[in-house]
Parts: C-alpha cells; sequence; structure tokens
C-alpha cells in the first residue's frame, strides 16, 4: 500500500559523475591560478561552496586549496596540472550523482540534510545527509543534485524514494 | 547542539566535525628524541574549567583541521580558525 | 446531560458539529473545541481518579498544565496514553477513554486505597512495604505494578508515521500570545526571517479568553498573515532548549490533514530566540480542593469566553490575585452567581465598585478552607474575617497567583530568580540571543505583555543582524489591573489539601517528608514524587517550594527550585526516531560486487556500515560448515574474495616519501616504484594503529591501503600531520576506498586464473614477483594488480574502476573455471591469516606494540618515525608484557574461545591471568581448534589452560609458534 504521506511527484535520476580534483600545493598561488583559468577557460572559485560554471565544466571549490571539476562527459574534464604547482587525482568512479525533482525539494532536504536551505542558492554545499557525506547543490526550487559516494549511492536513493 | 562556524563552510552542527583534543599543547618535530616532550604532549593536559583551545576537523564538511575555542563551562563557542593558520 | 453551552458566543465553529465518544458515549461538540471543553458543555465534570487514592477528579485547567484531565485515545497500535483532554483537538470520530479506574469512572474499586490513605503517605513504597524478609518486596512489587501508573501503552505495533525535520530561523519566537505576536511582528518587519512556534491550534493565548481583546487579536493576525518573513508553525511545542539556540520543537497533526505524520520533531537552529512561553495560575491550597468542579479561575474564564461554556450557575472564587476578577465579572454577565473570596485584605476599590455593579459578593480577607461533595463540589466552608460561612455552589475557582512558564531559559542551567514582589520565579539572567518577554517575565497586563514581546523581536531581530526600521508596538485598548498576589498561607494541619494533583500529594505529605528530614528540593521532590507525574509539576512546583519554604522557615529565594529539564511535554519515541528505523535505521555500504553475492548464495554480514559475504551457501549449509570448506577450497586451488572495503588512500605529491617514512614505522624512503611494501603505522604513544600495505605507483604517487575499520581514523590522522604537524610539506592525501573494487585472487593456482583473465599483461614470476606491481586496463578503466598475501598463499589484490568492478569479477570467475576460482568470505578470510600468524584487528586492539605483535625488527636501525621516542619507553620492554602466541587446543572435541584468559595449567583463576585468547579458528590442515593469543612474555613451559568463565568452559592449550602452517613462507613466493 502506498505510504500516504510520502512526498508525491519525486524523480530520482542516477548517473555516473566524472570528476577530476586538483590540489594546490600553496607556494605558486598565482601559477596555479593562471594554469587552472588557462584550462577552464574562466578563474577558479574564489570561496569554499562557489562554482564557476564555462564550456561544460563545473568548477566547485570543495576546501581553501581543492578544487573539483565535474562534467557530464569525461573527456571535457581539465587535465594535466604540473607536479610543481599542484596534485591531481581522477575521482571520476567513487561517486554517483543523484538529481532530484519535485515541488517539494525544500521538504525533502528537511528530512534529512541539515543545511539553511536559503544559504543554497547557486552555492555547492558539503554535509552529511543521513551520515553519509555529500555535496548538494540546486539551481531552483523544484530541481536538486546531490554528488554521494558510489558505495553508499543505493542506501541514500532508497531514503529519498522513501520520502 | 554546539554550532561550529567553520571559517569556510559556515555555522554547522557539531556532529559533522570530529573532536580531537587540546590544541594548546606543542608537538615536538618529528626527529626531536626528547622523551620528556614526547610525554607532556601526550599525556599532559591541563583540563581548565573555562577557555579551551581545541582540535575539531570538519569531516562531513570541508575536512579542514580548525582550532576552536570553546568555554568548557558554558559550551559558548569564542573562535574558530583555520588550524594551520594558528600553528606558529 | 445537562447542557452547559451558551446560545452564542465563543471561538467555536457552530456550523461543524462534532460527534465523538467518551468511555463509550457519544457526545457532540464543534470545530474548535477541545475535548475538555467538549465535555464541560456536556455536563460532563469526573474525568478520571486520581493516582493513588483513586479519588474523582474533574478538569481544572484549560491548557498543558492539565493534571487530572488525562485519557487514552485511539486503539490498538494507535493507542496513546496519558494524554490531557485539555490538549486534544475536537475532530469527527475521536475516542477517548478515561484512566486509572476498574471496572469504571463512576464504580471504581480502587476507590478503596482512599481508606488506606495513612499507609500510602509519602515514602510508603519505602515504609509500607517493608518485609517480612527481602523476598516479601517482591510479592508487594507485583501488586503495586498492577495497581501503579496511570493510562497502559500500546502492545501492537506503531502503525502511523513520524518525522524528524530540520530547520533554521534567524528569530525564532516561542508563543504566540500578546507578547509573542508582539516580538514576532517587530522581528519581521526589522528584516529577519521568523518562526512563531505555538503549542495550541489557535494563536492568541490568554487574548483567546479576553472579549475585550478580540479586535486587537484580528488585527495582529491580519497583519503578521501578510508578512513574507514571518513562518507559523501551529500545534508545536517547543520542548528543549539546547546548546548553539537549539531548540527542540514537538509538532502535533493536524487532526483534518489526512496524510499528515502523527507528529514530527523539529530541530530548530536559531540565530535568537524570545520567550514568550506566557504563565500559568497557581491552585489555592485547601481541603478536598482536588473534587471535580474545583478549577483554575483563569481556566473558566477561557471555557466561558472561548468555548462558550459555562460550567457552573453558583460559583464561588478563591483569590490571591486581580486576575480572579476578571473570571467573577464575566460569570456574572453570564447569568452566573458569584462569590468572591479575596485573600487580601486591601483590595483595589476600582474592582470592589465594579464588583458592586455586576451583582458579585465580595469578601476581603477570606479563605476558602474546605470544599464539600463527593463525585463533584456541593458547598464551600469559608473562614472570613467575621468567622467561618458557608457557602453552597456548584463550580469552584482557583486564583493563587502566576507562575511563569521558564522551563525552555533553565534547561541549560540559568537558574530562575524569585521576585518577591510579584511572588513568582522568573528567568534567570539569559545568556546572549536569548530573551524573554511578556507574563512569563512576571508581566501582569496584556499591554505591558506587548510592550515587552516588541521591545525583545526588535532585539532579538538585532543581535541576528537585522535593523529595518520597525513601527511602534500596536496596544490593545482595554485596562487592566495587575498586581500584586497576596502570598498564600498554607493551611498545614488541613487533611487532603493537595498541592500536586496528579502525584496525589498534599500538604500533609509534605510536612510528612520534611519531618523525615528530606529537606532540599530535590529530596522533596523524590520522596513525595512531587512534581514527578506527566505534567513536571506545572501546577504544584511553587506552592510545594512554598510549603517546604514555610516548613523550614527559610525565604522563597532560598529554598530554590528544581532542575529544569527537557522535554518540556511528553514527545513520542516514535517522533525523535522518525523514519529512521528498520531498513533505514542507518545507510548500507555496499561493495561495486553486492549484488552478485546476494544473488550467489553468500550470507551477507554487517561489517561496520559495510555488507560483506560471510560465507558462502554452496560451501555449506551454515557458517561453521562452510567456512572451513571455503579454506581448504583456497589452499588447495583458488578463492576469489571481495576486498573493496579495505580503506584506500591515493598519497600524492614530490614529499610524499618523506612523509610517508614519518608515517609508518617501518621506512618507506626506500621503496622503488613498482613495488609494495607491508607497512605498520604507530600512534604517538607508541602503539600500533593500523597496519597495511602501501604500492608504490609512481615516483610521486603511492597507493595506500588500511584495515576496514581504521580507514577513517587514518584518514583523519593523515590529513592532521599535513594540516598541522608538517604544513610545509607538498602532500595531498585523498580518500579513493570508493574508486577502487578490490578483489584478491588466492591459491596455489592463483596465476593460472590471472593469466587467463588478463593475457596481455605478464603475470609470470619474473614479471611479478612477490610484492610486485603490473598495471593495464580493463573496459577501458584502469587496472592495478599487486601481488600480496594475506592468506600465506600466492596471491594477487587486483583493483579495477569501481564501475568495471562488477565485469572484473565475472571474467575472474568465467576465466577461472579451469582453476576451479570459487569465492569465499570474509569468515574464510579471517580464518585463512590465523594459520600464518598474521595480526589483525583482535591484536592490533589499541594496547599492542609492534614487540608485542613480534615486530620489534622492523624499527631496529630506524628512528624519526611516529611513535619512536615513546615506543621505546621502559614498561613497554619489560619481561612480562605479554607477545603474540599460537595455540593449539590439546582436548579433543573442544575448542578455543576468543577472550578466554591463559593461566598457567596449575595457578588459580584470580587477577588477569598470564595473557588472553585473541583469534581462534578451526584449522583444516591441522585438524585442531587453533588460535592466537597474547601470552607473558616470561612464562615458562608451553602449556596453559584458557578460562572462559561465562561458558564455565576450562581449555587445556599447547603454547606454539603462531605461524601454523609453511613458516618459510614458501607458497606465497616463486
Amino acid at each position: 500500500m502506498a505510504d500516504p504521506t510520502a512526498i508525491q511527484g519525486i524523480t530520482i535520476t542516477r548517473s555516473r559523475c566524472p570528476l577530476v580534483q586538483w590540489q594546490a600545493w600553496g607556494d605558486d598561488d598565482d601559477g596555479f591560478a593562471r594554469f587552472a583559468a588557462g584550462r577552464l577557460g574562466a578563474s577558479l572559485p574564489a570561496e569554499v561552496g562557489q562554482i564557476v560554471k564555462s564550456d561544460g565544466v563545473t568548477a566547485v571549490k570543495i576546501a581553501p586549496r581543492r578544487f573539483w571539476l565535474l562534467a557530464s562527459d569525461p573527456d571535457t574534464v581539465p587535465r594535466g596540472l604540473p607536479g610543481t604547482l599542484g596534485a591531481e587525482l581522477d575521482l571520476g568512479e567513487g561517486r554517483e550523482r543523484i538529481d532530484i525533482r519535485t515541488p517539494a525539494l525544500r521538504d525533502v532536504l528537511a528530512r534529512c540534510l541539515a543545511v539553511d536551505w536559503d544559504r543554497t542558492q547557486d552555492r555547492a554545499v558539503f554535509a552529511p545527509l543521513h551520515r553519509v557525506p555529500v555535496m548538494f547543490t540546486r539551481g531552483s526550487t523544484e530541481h536538486g543534485t546531490l554528488v554521494v559516494p558510489r558505495t553508499f549511492a543505493q542506501s541514500i536513493a532508497d531514503w529519498l524514494e522513501d520520502c | 547542539m554546539l554550532r561550529i562556524h567553520c571559517p569556510c563552510c559556515g555555522p554547522r552542527d557539531h556532529d559533522e566535525f570530529r573532536y580531537a583534543g587540546d590544541a594548546s599543547v606543542v608537538r615536538p618535530a618529528h626527529d626531536d628524541p626528547d622523551f620528556e616532550a614526547w610525554y607532556r604532549y601526550v599525556y599532559v593536559r591541563a583540563n581548565p574549567k573555562g577557555l579551551h583551545r581545541e582540535y575539531w576537523q570538519h569531516v562531513h564538511g570541508c575536512r579542514q583541521w580548525l582550532v576552536v575555542e570553546r568555554d568548557t563551562a558554558t559550551h559558548t563557542i569564542h573562535s574558530v580558525h583555520f588550524a594551520g593558520q594558528q600553528a606558529s | 446531560m445537562t447542557d452547559n453551552r451558551l446560545p452564542s458566543g465563543g471561538r467555536i465553529d457552530r456550523s461543524l458539529p462534532v460527534d465523538f465518544r467518551f468511555d463509550g458515549r457519544s457526545y457532540a461538540g464543534f470545530k474548535g473545541d477541545t475535548l475538555a471543553s467538549a465535555l464541560l458543555a456536556n455536563g460532563v465534570t469526573l474525568v478520571g481518579r486520581s493516582f493513588k487514592y483513586h479519588r474523582p477528579r474533574g478538569i481544572i485547567s484549560a491548557g498543558i498544565e492539565e493534571p487530572n484531565a488525562l485519557v487514552t485515545l485511539g486503539a490498538g497500535g494507535r493507542r496513546e496514553p496519558n494524554v490531557p483532554a485539555t490538549m486534544v483537538e475536537l475532530s469527527p470520530g475521536l475516542t477517548a477513554e478515561s484512566q486509572n479506574r476498574w471496572p469504571s469512572l463512576g464504580f471504581d474499586l480502587q476507590g478503596i486505597n482512599g481508606l488506606f490513605a495513612p499507609l500510602l503517605a509519602s515514602g510508603f513504597y519505602y515504609k509500607t512495604f517493608m518485609g517480612p524478609g527481602r523476598r516479601a518486596w517482591m510479592v508487594y512489587e507485583h501488586f503495586i505494578r498492577k495497581a501503579a501508573g496511570l493510562g497502559m501503552a500500546a502492545m501492537e505495533a506503531d502503525p502511523d508515521r513520524y518525522e524528524t525535520r530540520h530547520d533554521f530561523a534567524d528569530v525564532v519566537v516561542v508563543g504566540a500570545g500578546p507578547a509573542g505576536l508582539a516580538a514576532a511582528r517587530a522581528a519581521a518587519q526589522a528584516g529577519a526571517r521568523v518562526l512563531l512556534v505555538e503549542q495550541d491550534f489557535e494563536l492568541g493565548g490568554q487574548m483567546l479568553a479576553e472579549p475585550r481583546g478580540q479586535d486587537w487579536l484580528a488585527g495582529m493576525l491580519a497583519e503578521l498573515g501578510s508578512m513574507p518573513g514571518l513562518r507559523l508553525m501551529r500545534r508545536t511545542t517547543a520542548f528543549g532548549l539546547y546548546d548553539g539556540n537549539t531548540l527542540g520543537l514537538l509538532s502535533h497533526a493536524d487532526p483534518g490533514a489526512k496524510a499528515a505524520a502523527r507528529q514530527v520533531f523539529t530541530l530548530l537552529r536559531a540565530g535568537g530566540i524570545v520567550f514568550a512561553t506566557g504563565a500559568v495560575e497557581r491552585p489555592m491550597v485547601f481541603s478536598n480542593n482536588d473534587r471535580p468542579g474545583v478549577m483554575l479561575a483563569s481556566a473558566i474564564r477561557t471555557y466561558l469566553n472561548r468555548f462558550a461554556v459555562l460550567p457552573g450557575r453558583k460559583v464561588v472564587i478563591g483569590a490571591a490575585a486581580d486576575s480572579a476578577y476578571r473570571t467573577a465579572f464575566d460569570l456574572a454577565a453570564n447569568g452566573a452567581e458569584v462569590v468572591l473570596a479575596d485573600s487580601r485584605a486591601e483590595i483595589d476599590p476600582q474592582l470592589l465598585g465594579q464588583a458592586v455593579r455586576s451583582g458579585v459578593e465580595v469578601h476581603a480577607g477570606t479563605l476558602i478552607v474546605k470544599a464539600t461533595g463527593a463525585r463533584g463540589v456541593r458547598a464551600v466552608e469559608l473562614e472570613g474575617r467575621s468567622g467561618p460561612f458557608r457557602r453552597q455552589c456548584d463550580l469552584v475557582g482557583m486564583a493563587g497567583g502566576w507562575t511563569p512558564v521558564l522551563h525552555l531559559t533553565s534547561h541549560l542551567g540559568v537558574k530562575p530568580q524569585y521576585r518577591q514582589d510579584i511572588d513568582a520565579f522568573i528567568p534567570g539572567g539569559l545568556p546572549t540571543g536569548q530573551f524573554a518577554a511578556g507574563a512569563v517575565t512576571g508581566a501582569a497586563t496584556a499591554a505591558e505583555a506587548v510592550r515587552q514581546g516588541h521591545r525583545a523581536g526588535s532585539a532579538a531581530a538585532a543581535a541576528a543582524g537585522y535593523d529595518r526600521k520597525v513601527d511602534a508596538a500596536v496596544l490593545p485598548a482595554f485596562e487592566e489591573s495587575g498586581l500584586p498576589h497576596a502570598v498564600q498561607a498554607l493551611p498545614f494541619g488541613r487533611k487532603k489539601a493537595f498541592v500536586d494533583f496528579q502525584m496525589d500529594v498534599s500538604l500533609d505529605d509534605i510536612a510528612l517528608a520534611q519531618r523525615e528530614g528530606y529537606e532540599s528540593v530535590e529530596h522533596l521532590k523524590r520522596y513525595t514524587t512531587l512534581g514527578m507525574g506527566t505534567d513536571q509539576g506545572k501546577t504544584s512546583n511553587v506552592n510545594a517550594v512554598r510549603a517546604m519554604a514555610a516548613l523550614r522557615g527559610t525565604p522563597m529565594e532560598a529554598a530554590g527550585t528544581t532542575t529544569f529539564r527537557p522535554p518540556y511535554a511528553p514527545v513520542a519515541v516514535g517522533a525523535i526516531a522518525g523514519r529512521a528505523k528498520g531498513h533505514h535505521f542507518r545507510p548500507f555500504r555496499r561493495t561495486p560486487m553486492h549484488d552478485w553475492h546476494v544473488a550467489n548464495g553468500a550470507d551477507m554480514l554487517e561489517v561496520g556500515l559495510w555488507m560483506r559475504p560471510w560465507y558462502f551457501r554452496s560451501f555449506g549449509a551454515d557458517v561453521d560448515e562452510a567456512y572451513v570448506a571455503e579454506m581448504r577450497h583456497v589452499r588447495s586451488a583458488a578463492g576469489l574474495m571481495d576486498i573493496s572495503t579495505l580503506g584506500k588512500i591515493a598519497v600524492e605529491g614530490p614529499d610524499a616519501a618523506t612523509f610517508l617514512d614519518r608515517v609508518y614505522a617501518n621506512g618507506f624512503a626506500s621503496l622503488k616504484v613498482g613495488r609494495a611494501r607491508y607497512g605498520v603505522m604507530l600512534r604517538d604513544d607508541g602503539i600500533v594503529l593500523d597496519d597495511g600495505t602501501t604500492t608504490r605507483i609512481a615516483e610521486n604517487s603511492y597507493f595506500m591501503t588500511t584495515s576496514t575499520a581504521k580507514a577513517a581514523d587514518v584518514m583523519s590522522w593523515l590529513e592532521f600531520l599535513l594540516d598541522v604537524a608538517w604544513p610545509e610539506l607538498r602532500v595531498s592525501v585523498t580518500s579513493v576506498t570508493d574508486e577502487w573494487a578490490g578483489m584478491s585472487v588466492a591459491g596455489p593456482k592463483s596465476r593460472a586464473v590471472l593469466a587467463a583473465a588478463f593475457p596481455a599483461i605478464d603475470v609470470s614470476n619474473e614479471a611479478l614477483p612477490h610484492m610486485g606491481l603490473v598495471e593495464g586496463t580493463f573496459r577501458g578503466s584502469r587496472l592495478r594488480i599487486v601481488r600480496l598475501s594475506y592468506s600465506g598463499e600466492r596471491a594477487y589484490e587486483i583493483y579495477v574502476g569501481a564501475s568495471q568492478g562488477l565485469a572484473a569479477w565475472e571474467h575472474l570467475l568465467a576465466m577461472g573455471k579451469d582453476s576451479d576460482l570459487r569465492p569465499y568470505g570474509v569468515e574464510a578470510l579471517g580464518a585463512l591469516r590465523i594459520e600464518k600468524g598474521h595480526v589483525a584487528g583482535p591484536e592490533i586492539d589499541g594496547r599492542t606494540t609492534l614487540a608485542d605483535l613480534g615486530m620489534a625488527r622492523m624499527v631496529a636501525k630506524r628512528s624519526g618515525y611516529i611513535g619512536a621516542v615513546l615506543g621505546q619507553r621502559p614498561a613497554f620492554l619489560a619481561p612480562d608484557r605479554q607477545r603474540v602466541v599460537g595455540l593449539e587446543c590439546a582436548e579433543s572435541g573442544k575448542r578455543l574461545r576468543g577472550g578466554a584468559i591463559l593461566f598457567a595449567p596449575d595457578e588459580a583463576w584470580q587477577g588477569h591471568g598470564r595473557g588472553r585468547v585473541t583469534s581462534t579458528t578451526f584449522s583444516p590442515d591441522i585438524g585442531k581448534s587453533i588460535g592466537l593469543g597474547l601470552l607473558a612474555a616470561d612464562f615458562a613451559g608451553d602449556e596453559v589452560v584458557a578460562v572462559y568463565p561465562m561458558k564455565n568452559e576450562v581449555v587445556r592449550a599447547r603454547v606454539v609458534s603462531p605461524v601454523f602452517l609453511d613458516p618459510m613462507g614458501e607458497r606465497m613466493h616463486g
């Protein structure tokens, strides 16, 4: 029997998550910034949680000197960071992208993500969802995206579908 | 629920962090052979009633190590900084 | 059935009649009624039986402070006991039962308890039921348990849904009475995001009972309804204040909303909080003040004005405060005969004048001393300036003063302060970001409450950083008189003068407790059980403290109050759990091959958050049969194991070699590209933290594995070192546990399996020696093969991108058919390593050193690694330090058990023994139960007994080398 309090009209879509991580050493921030701008076609985000989009690539600053570059097409993700400037790591296998579409997005998230909704517009938020570390972004009030560790993805999808 | 203002993630619940003890103790250099120095670093603690500088790592967020100044009697948090910046 | 409903007036919706049942009978009410108001409207005054004495009880209040009218709602799994009828919103089909009576409310056999009252006084369980003999209590306890308690809980599973939520607001206002409404308005105007929380289903607080305030209330509600930054939560109780200005909220479902969760628990993080929680009226204390028909005066006024119910025609009000007059005048205006006994000698002349005009008979300096009547009050005896007199009545009001509802302000330890001038405890000094306004601070009029609320709301918004201009407060336009209360003189010596109605504690009980030496308020509470009911003493605490103070001769300030703790009102455990129960209790972590295991006969085991195959049913019907067969198979052919759960960390950077050399006890600076090395990490105190293997992939790139259990700890540890201890090192560490699917092929035929599966890769002994690495691709994904052995057989760890994990697994099984490759589970995995003396979690338990584990040689020539200095402390080198040994069971038909304590054969079994068993398994090769253990290094002899007291087991064992098989390690080389 359908759960009468379950949120109606929620669509969960799962997909792969091509991703490259760049970590700057910090002894040549200008050099790093120039290299990154060259590869990305835009300046890297300045603050943690800020997002910059360019040419199908989404750049997110996830920590003071660490960046994630995401794209739907693994071939478009920028690569080639010189070892003198920082460390590059391909993290395209370890995560899944979960897209949530529902008019009740705020309500769904209120049940599992302890973040202030009003502070999530156009920001990437790193927070625990049911005790799993995830990255949450939303462009609208009805569509949100989670990037979750692959080994937890099924568990999180189950949770969201039962919402 | 303690609210800790992570310098890059903003105010967050304390259960996003991992507590790691006294941050006022001086860690010896990795190759320091002085037994006393290591003994003091590992075991000797002041345990104040009042302001306490302590490590918290934001494991569910940016994973940065932070130094938090917390009043152990009231749980009031007076300051939060990146640990890397605090180290002198 | 009497009809107490007035023909017009009230805030009920007369266009929506509602039928309900109470104790099996049908009644009618209206939408907007509570169960209590509907019962009173129908003339039902007997609603319960008291806890100990089973005295008949009626409704005394109109709010959450109700101690008597507790009912059970619902049936089966939905059953909910101890619900105050005053808090139940009337809804169609509501069914309620009274409690604590048998066979019925009207004829309750347990009323006989009243005859035994002297035996049931304070602390009676410690006094009345002592002996004969110690066993006697168990007999008494059986009967007491049956007689104890109020309602009965459900025995079936609860089918209703509960929710938990996270919420945020700049300013939270608790309470939507005049102060709260004013605060919310001001804060919202200042620009803050405001959440207004109200326990009732209607907003207005005391204004709901004030006919002269209806215009003001309507205007405020209309204005608030139009403010975008303001959210309302009705039917929501703030039950706890926690650190960080966090509030616990409990919301009850709107009975009209079909699909709602029954209860919702919200954890609310607030910038600023305004407590506008109001005040609760105090009862007057006199003999039989618990009779049905004796109510709080303000409650009478609420039933009259909010619910259009006139609960009596001949009313006597005992008063210590001006607020009683409002009730008196409203009653008189609705045709009741009112007598007001004011305990104060001096009365405001304006009130006296109005009393005369209204026809209210006022007696100054007069107290009610006793109520008479059995099932309901019929008359009262009074004591006035000219002596005693009597009045007949069917309703008695008590106006004993006002007690601020300050619980929330005190949950974090702020002690309330006593104010002599209003004879009340008010909130103590609140920390930054918290404000109190209205009756909770002692404000006596609605206008004062509004002024305070307005100031508090503006201040709270400003504290949160919002300071837009705020309009002046809108004050209600009627006059009210306020203070002061008289201090009630308590009638010690009078019988059955109740202080705590719910727990049946009278003035006599308090006097008795004090005589017996229970003087502090905390002792008084626990000895008499005063204030420990579901109402938590909301109507009794202050009268109790006053009684205690009077008996001890101390002032109220010194008497103090008991500690206030959450929850302010009951919270269903279901609400705290929300949806995190059963399957969703915690998240599950699955490897890329999880579904394959489940579909292919694996019995799955929860290992922390991971799901791992415990054993495969193709090897045996249960774990004991299967794991032994799996072990045999690995040692004779080839086994395939899912090792994806191991912690994996990418260590990158020009200083990575230096970093690893410090972090591991054994050296890593010399590790060449394409090679792996077993490594042990110590803690700063010299104790072993974890072991694992690190492979050098490239000049500045390493692939580290840790144990499954310690992965998170090691990750944080490495991050600490790089962030805090050695920030100058150019090293980046990243968890890649989820990036790679991991599987190991182990056994004599393992090389053949690999050669068949990866024909393009040279897996010969020369190209891929023990501890070597080769890289390649598998279906476009990165592939790493490291030749490592955990089982002691020739073995290879294969890592491939997680998206290809399942494909690689199935490919290996297909290509390994000729070699009889079969999957095996974690039970066998753990058993195989024991045969080879490999230490793991049970030996690396946070108490053992490298020397204890037999690895002292690893660091013989090393220094500068973590743990080096404290690891060499004298205590760790003591001769009786326990070291890893092998143990072989010496008795056929018996087995060794992990945790058993080791003693010498002739020793008495006392103290900590000489060691303990850490890991055990049956060894198919040796044909015995074997194990690893820790045994004092100076233990002479090779025989021990392993003692397991909890199962009364004693097993003789031989002490042997921990490497039971293949001591030269030939099987894994070559």
